[in-house]
């Protein structure tokens, strides 16, 4: 007996789920989260909703079933209340430090002085270094090379 | 007449599996009938209906309190997506724990009627699912139905046959 469930796609049920706009959904998936959390903080106090109700001194039993459906659109008081009496956390009040995160990028660049002299010229340490236009020249170059730099730069 | 359960894979997730039920000759699931059936008049409600279904099935699983329990027999399972006074529409299910919801079919339910005998239509929904909801418990018994280990899934035969009856 290993007879794997049928799945079934509908176009049906995807075109409605299509048609829901993201903010509904968001609104919707919210009111539910919210109700599953009320209905666990009356579940961890072992409280039945006559509990409640007595709690927060309301006498009719359908509201609870109502705020635990999972579409009631609480007020803030209502919410207030339920945190104050369950002892939980509903709406999140408290300004936290905004987590600010910087980043800076150095460049490192060694400058380097080069003293050349007409003896200097043809001799296979400048081979390398490129352009040399004068006696003097200011080289840049990163960190990477500075042990050509260091090399480079005798006096 | 047969019928089999397939598990609706646009609003099943990790939380709970939604399955409906296909009539033999028909080529749309009790669900989706349901849909059909009530989109001209509530689009409104049915958009919200299946938009809760799929965060049943992928955020909050099936838990008791977004249904309304106890409209079959004693144990049956038998429920409805919670509907509000206001609200015209509802929807039959059976229920096996959070993890599994079987979606039968529904109907406008009219403010004047005080019992769901006096509505013909609601009451042969909801008879259709009470009785299924026997005949899968009668299954499990047989070991002819089981759950996979997350019990989010039916494993075995999931059709069940009434032309005996007929």
């Amino acid at each position: 007996m290993k007879m794997k469930t049928e799945i079934y796609r509908s176009s049906i049920i995807s075109n409605l789920l299509k048609e829901t706009s993201p903010e509904e959904s968001e609104r919707i998936e919210k009111r539910m989260i919210l109700a599953a959390k009320i209905d666990k903080a009356i579940k961890a106090k072992r409280w039945k909703k006559q509990d409640l109700l007595k709690a927060l001194n309301k006498d009719n039993p359908s509201i609870i079933t109502k705020w635990l459906s999972g579409t009631h659109n609480f007020t803030t008081d209502t919410l207030f209340d339920l945190e104050r009496v369950l002892g939980v956390n509903l709406i999140n009040l408290e300004e936290k430090p905004q987590k600010i995160s910087t980043s800076y990028h150095f460049e490192v660049k060694q400058r380097v002085l080069l003293k050349l002299t007409s003896n200097d010229f043809g001799n296979n340490i400048y081979a390398n270094l490129g352009r040399v236009d004068g006696l003097e020249q200011a080289y840049q170059s990163s960190f990477a090379s500075s042990q050509e730099n260091q090399l480079v730069a005798r006096a | 007449m047969k019928c089999r359960l397939v598990k609706l894979d646009d609003l099943s997730g990790k939380k709970a599996s939604v399955y409906s039920i296909i009539i033999s000759g028909e080529s749309e699931t009790l669900y989706e009938k349901f849909i059909q059936e009530n989109l001209g008049s509530f689009k409104s409600e049915l958009l919200d209906i299946n938009t809760r279904l799929n965060v049943i099935g992928k955020r909050t699983g099936a838990r008791d309190h977004f249904f309304k329990s106890n409209e079959g027999k004693f144990g049956d399972g038998i429920c409805a997506l919670y509907d509000d006074p206001e609200k015209h529409l509802r929807l039959y299910c059976i229920k096996f724990w959070t993890q599994i919801v079987v979606l039968g079919g529904g109907g406008p339910k009219f403010k004047n009627i005080r019992a769901l005998q006096e509505d013909e239509k609601l009451t042969k929904e909801n008879y259709f699912l009470r009785d299924l909801s026997k005949r899968i418990t009668e299954k499990i018994l047989e070991k002819d139905i089981a759950f996979s280990s997350d019990y989010l899934n039916f494993i075995g035969d999931l059709e069940f046959n009434y032309e005996d009856e007929d």
